[in-house]
């Protein structure tokens, strides 16, 4: 049984790229997509059974950490950023870290990056799947 | 710049307007206060209030402002927080305070700097007094006064270094005032143990939350429905129906398993077991219907309908209690435990707070002290982000899980900072993921210790760390050297500054800038990179790119910058339009343009995409081009053109001496001038080889002979001229590998220089060491230092950074002689560091410490020798061999195997005769060798394989070359069967059984792919290496 993503990302460019790399992963769904944090509290509370949320931080409406610090109250669901400000060892990477995300990757270039699967592709899904072993 | 200077007009005009609001705020309270209002009712907003107005103050350099908002606040939290009372004279000092805060505002708005503290003196001497007084106790929680009729807080006893209260057992709720808890014995710290393993999950249940219950319920009944359709289409089609309804089945089992409902899960797991007919379906339909008329298992709700934090704090604060008791060796009965977690368990499983149920459900399972502890510790941590949402909820429930975490981490930091060392050290060798997982626990305990004390910029450089240690462990590799050091620094710099805020000292932290400097770019650092922050300066990027350049966008920016491409921002609007949005992508994904990285800007409700695009397109073809793709020009609009600066010298952000880790670390423009080089040489060879692979001698011969009429005489000049040409083409190729190769040994060596830090690095951090230490034991202690300049591998400083920081804490304590003055040299010579230290202290004891140091330096093939000094003290003699290091060598053959020569310590190579060959009987018949008619030296036989033979192994057929080393006043001889020639190398530092062998230094690779062993002429000039031949 795959395990279940939920998208939020606010480019949908991005969302498409994104989905597009996760149905390259048999033991990956994408179960629900949202363009902001605000639409994707909404969304996990009508859909429960997700396992794993990868989460853009720049976003109109609710932001990245804002969805972070409510949401982790609520879901087990694992949370990883994914995200361009999100490089090793930056400040957004430390705040993220701090309000609880189990896993932060940086998007290779910039807020929608085309070569997402060609450049961290593979970081992603051993994230993915260390998130989920865990 | 205009738009810097908007931006800090902006900036203080902001800070004017917040500030006069934060003091009219605090004014308010202040008014009210004195108008006998309850205090409960305005300290909250005095407290934030003046809060506000520090943080502005700091945020613009203001340290004279802040320092007087700092003890503003300071006398505020002991009302707030440790119950004192608010009494008139408090009240009176505040309205003070706030007179004087307005008149600093007013004054630093205008002039933008920072006001003459003298002018506040006054101010400053009534809160110190009125603060110190207070904190002595005797207005501690005091009577109800007329100004504060109802402040019945309990008090929190300030934590000491040593003894400290349990995390969870200072704070009571507000309406109940019990007496203070008893002081608990020092607990074992909890840092060191691992988290409690996790509950069962069925103990905490989405299915607890009226929420997820109804979802559930709804996706339920769509599946009986299902169901019950496939029932019905079983006798037509049997297959796809029983293929449908396993389908959907498999759906409802995981969502149950997700709630926790394990009756559901279980039936629907028994179902899928076995084979799928009618009659297994229909029991299904059965027993799901039977478990959706069950009435659900609702937990037990909260008292009442009060708010969460209202609602816990009473449990909250018996389950602290029995914290103390078992702390203190009682063993509260069960139900107490379990009574107090149920209830607390309740109110957060009616907010659905999961993880909080995770936390109680674990600490319900906790046996003993240290466990219990754990579990409180994670309790609260898991109440402090739910505070985070909602932290005026929780001051008016009078309680504070956030501050009560922070006060504990602060009061065991030394030992989490102990722990976290050890575990650092751990990591080094042994990288795996209960290692991981403990430094991700400590660091973050430690943020909560920084935050408690405000450093902000360490609390962020914790978390920092937390993220780059777990990448790195996600990627399955070790920590490395660059990153340890980021660590280490971090641990040492953090101990100070407690240590300083301990003496009342202000902490200095201009080392966490640098190192959170460095962790932010160890990315592009590690990678060999520019610094996002060198391609930002360089191309002149507007703000909102600032720091937002990942290694792969450096990486593009610089090989664009290379080929001399332009630079340019293109604004798109093109979210909401496909064909657009991937007409754009795909044009940079062509050969006109490239997307360096992109960020997103928001206006109003659209969100908009601006692209950093290098092109090889001046301004108006680059125009035209997105035209072409967005006809109206609202969508595609190039917003700037860049105009990129010369590459920097350096760094600016890397000051030398005060950087040593990140200086340096990048690409130098020297080294992609070698790199270049190297690839236009290697072109050259590649080009020069196919030329000659393609003539034929032969043929060529042949048909200058048959041209000749296969007369010699007549074709021999144009033989002859055929072959000068293939031998200048032979020359030339010759001429092409040593350009190669020498460009090989620049690059070898820059990139060697690339790791090298002065020795100041560790050295200055040790002299800090040492007065900490001497401050902690309340005496002095001084340490001297020389040859800080000496450049170091990353790698040795580290070993170094161990055996001189254990040396010196050895020395420093009473066993070790109790030094109060120390002084390490540094020298290196070709193969070793070479430490000296030298102390006042008296004889070494043999300590278990003292030996584990002595052992450890061994292990890292190190010599180690204590001599006493006359006039009292020791001197300790260290050697450490050098890593990374290219040395100039002289490659020799001796029985089919290389050998590496320093060619420092050679001083000569003989051809000898064998009557210069002597044997003398004295000495055992030991051979030596007659080098000038005054001079003999020993022979030192290498043998073909290092780890064979001995002394009685035959001596081989006479070698007639001899290479004569020579090493502080000693020579010997070393016969050899071949020079093979010369040749830099990089020395690597043998490991495993290699690092027994005593003559040898390390292994280099050598040009065509051979492994030499590098002689350590020191060694084999020692005078008991000499062998009889």
């Amino acid at each position: 049984m795959p395990y279940n993503v939920m998208i939020v990302d606010d480019a949908a460019m991005m969302r498409l790229y994104i989905a597009s790399f996760i149905k390259t992963l048999p033991d990956f769904k994408v179960v629900a997509q949202a363009a902001n944090g605000q639409e994707a509290l909404d969304k996990l509370a009508a859909q429960p059974n997700v396992d794993l949320i990868l989460l853009d931080i720049e976003m109109p409406v609710m932001d990245g950490m804002e969805f972070l610090r409510h949401a982790k109250l609520k879901t087990r669901a694992k949370i990883c950023m994914l995200s361009s400000v999100a490089v090793s060892g930056s400040p957004h990477a430390a705040r993220a870290r701090e309000l609880g995300a189990d896993g932060v990757v940086a998007k290779p270039s910039g807020t929608v990056s085309h070569d997402l699967e060609e450049k961290t592709g593979d970081e992603l899904a051993r994230t993915m799947r260390t998130l989920m072993a865990a | 710049m205009s738009d810097d200077f908007d931006e800090m007009d902006e900036i203080w005009a902001l800070y004017a307007d917040d500030g006069a609001q934060a003091l009219d705020a605090m004014e308010a309270s202040l008014l009210a206060l004195k108008a006998g209002e309850a205090p409960d009712a305005h300290v909250g907003s005095l407290f934030r209030a003046v809060h506000t107005f520090k943080g502005n103050s700091r945020v613009l350099g203001l340290s004279v402002v802040e320092s007087r908002a700092h003890l503003s606040e300071d006398l505020i939290g002991l009302v707030r927080d440790e119950g004192v009372a608010m009494d008139a004279e408090i009240v009176e000092i505040l309205l003070f305070a706030s007179d004087v805060l307005r008149a600093m505002l007013e004054e630093t708005a205008a002039t933008r700097a920072d006001v003459d503290p003298s002018g506040s003196e006054v101010l400053m001497e009534q809160l110190q007094d009125k603060i110190a007084r207070c904190r002595d106790g005797g207005e501690a929680a005091a009577a109800p006064d007329p100004v504060a009729p109802a402040m019945a807080v309990e008090v929190a006893p300030p934590p000491p270094v040593v003894d400290v209260p349990p995390p969870v057992a200072v704070e009571a709720p507000p309406v109940v005032a019990s007496p203070a808890p008893a002081p608990a014995p020092v607990p074992d710290p909890v840092v060191a143990s691992e988290p409690a393993p996790a509950p069962a999950r069925a103990i905490s249940r989405l299915a607890d939350d009226p929420t997820y219950r109804a979802i559930f319920r709804d996706m339920a009944q769509g599946a009986l429905d299902k169901f019950a359709a496939q029932l019905a289409r079983f006798a037509a089609e049997p297959g796809p129906a029983a293929s449908l309804a396993r389908s959907e089945a498999e759906g409802l089992k995981h969502a149950a398993g997700q709630m926790g409902l394990d009756d559901w899960a279980e039936a629907l797991a028994a179902f899928l077991s076995g084979s799928i007919d009618p009659e297994t379906l229909s029991a299904l339909v059965l027993r799901l219907d039977d478990l959706m008329d069950a009435p659900p298992q609702v937990p037990p709700q909260p008292a009442g309908d009060r708010p969460f934090f209202e609602a816990i704090a009473d449990p909250l604060s018996r389950l602290s209690h029995l914290g103390i008791r078992i702390a203190t060796g009682e063993t509260p009965a069960a139900d107490e435990i379990e009574s107090a977690v149920a209830a607390v368990r309740a109110s957060a499983a009616a907010e659905g707070y999961v993880r909080v149920v995770e936390a109680l459900d674990a600490l319900r399972g906790a046996e003993g002290n240290e466990a219990f502890r754990t579990g409180e510790l994670k309790l609260y941590e898991e109440l402090s982000a739910v505070e985070a949402i909602m932290p005026e909820a929780a001051a008016a429930a009078g309680i504070s899980p956030r501050k009560m975490l922070r006060s504990w981490c602060a009061g065991h930091a030394f030992d989490t900072l102990s722990t976290l060392e050890t575990v650092l050290n751990t990591l080094r060798t042994h990288a795996g993921d209960a290692e991981f997982r403990r430094f991700d626990r400590l660091m973050r305990l430690v943020h909560h210790a920084c935050e408690h004390h405000s450093i902000d910029t360490a609390a962020q450089l914790a978390m920092s760390l937390v993220d780059l240690f777990s990448r790195v462990h996600s990627s399955g590799v070790a920590p490395d050297a660059m990153l340890l050091h980021i660590a280490r620094g971090f641990i040492e710099t953090i101990e100070l500054a407690l240590d300083a805020i301990e003496q009342g000292e202000k902490p200095a932290t201009e080392v966490l800038e640098r190192l959170f400097e460095e962790a932010a770019n160890v990315c592009f650092l590690t990678d060999g990179l520019m610094t996002a922050g060198a391609i930002e300066r360089r191309l002149g990027l507007p703000s909102e790119f600032h720091r937002v350049l990942s290694p792969d966008s450096v990486r593009s920016a610089a090989e664009e910058l290379e080929k001399g491409k332009r630079f340019y921002i293109v604004r798109t609007d093109i979210n909401d339009d496909d064909r657009i949005a991937e007409a754009f992508l795909e044009w940079l994904s062509g050969d006109q343009a490239r997307s360096i990285t992109n960020v997103t800007v928001f206006r109003g409700a659209e969100t908009l995409f601006d692209f950093l695009v290098s092109s090889r397109l001046d301004e108006p073809d680059l125009i035209e081009a997105l035209v072409r793709m967005d006809p109206s020009g609202r969508r595609l609009k190039l917003t700037q053109a860049l105009w990129p600066s010369e590459a920097e010298a350096t760094d600016p952000t890397e000051i030398p001496g005060n950087a040593p880790l990140a200086q340096g670390a990048a690409i130098t423009p020297e080294m992609l001038e070698t790199i270049g080089e190297i690839s236009a040489s290697q072109a050259m060879v590649h080009h020069l080889l196919a030329e000659l692979a393609e003539s034929d001698l032969a043929e060529e011969m042949e048909t200058l002979m048959r041209q000749s009429g296969w007369d010699w005489g007549v074709a021999r000049t144009s033989v002859r001229a055929m072959l000068d040409i293939h031998a200048a083409r032979l020359q030339e190729i010759a001429q092409a590998e040593t350009a190669l190769t020498a460009q090989l040994a620049a690059l070898q060596e820059e990139t060697v220089s690339l790791r090298a830090r002065p020795a100041s690095t560790v050295l200055r951090p040790l002299q800090t060491f040492v007065e900490t230490l001497a401050r902690r034991s309340r005496r002095e202690a001084r340490l001297t230092t020389a040859g800080d300049e000496l450049p170091l591998d990353l790698s040795l400083l580290e070993r170094l950074r161990g055996v001189l920081r254990g040396l010196v804490a050895i020395r420093m304590e009473p066993a070790g002689g109790g030094a109060a003055q120390l002084h390490v040299s540094l020298r290196r010579d070709e193969e070793r560091v070479i430490v000296m230290v030298q102390d006042d202290g008296g004889p070494q004891a043999d300590t278990p410490a003292f030996t584990d140091l002595v052992a450890g330096i061994k292990r890292l093939n190190g010599s180690f020798r204590a001599v006493p000094v006359p006039g009292g003290g020791l001197r300790f003699h260290i050697g450490l061999p050098l890593s990374m290091v290219v040395l100039e060598g002289m490659v020799v053959g001796v029985d089919g195997v290389r050998y590496v020569v320093p060619v420092d310590a050679i001083r000569t190579i003989l051809q000898v005769e064998p009557e210069m060959l002597m044997t003398i009987s004295a000495a055992g018949g030991q051979r030596v060798l007659r080098i000038s008619d005054s001079e003999i030296v020993a022979i030192h036989r290498l043998r073909g394989h290092p780890l064979e033979g001995g002394r009685d192994r035959p001596w081989p057929p006479l070698r007639r070359v001899f290479v004569i080393l020579g090493n502080a006043g000693r020579s010997v001889a070393i016969p050899v069967d071949e020079l093979v020639g010369q040749q830099l190398v990089l020395l690597r530092l043998l490991r495993g059984v290699l690092s027994r062998l005593n003559h040898l230094t390390g292994l280099a690779l050598l040009a065509g792919g051979d492994v030499g062993m590098v002689l350590s002429a020191n060694r084999i000039c020692e005078p008991q290496a000499a062998e009889a031949v």
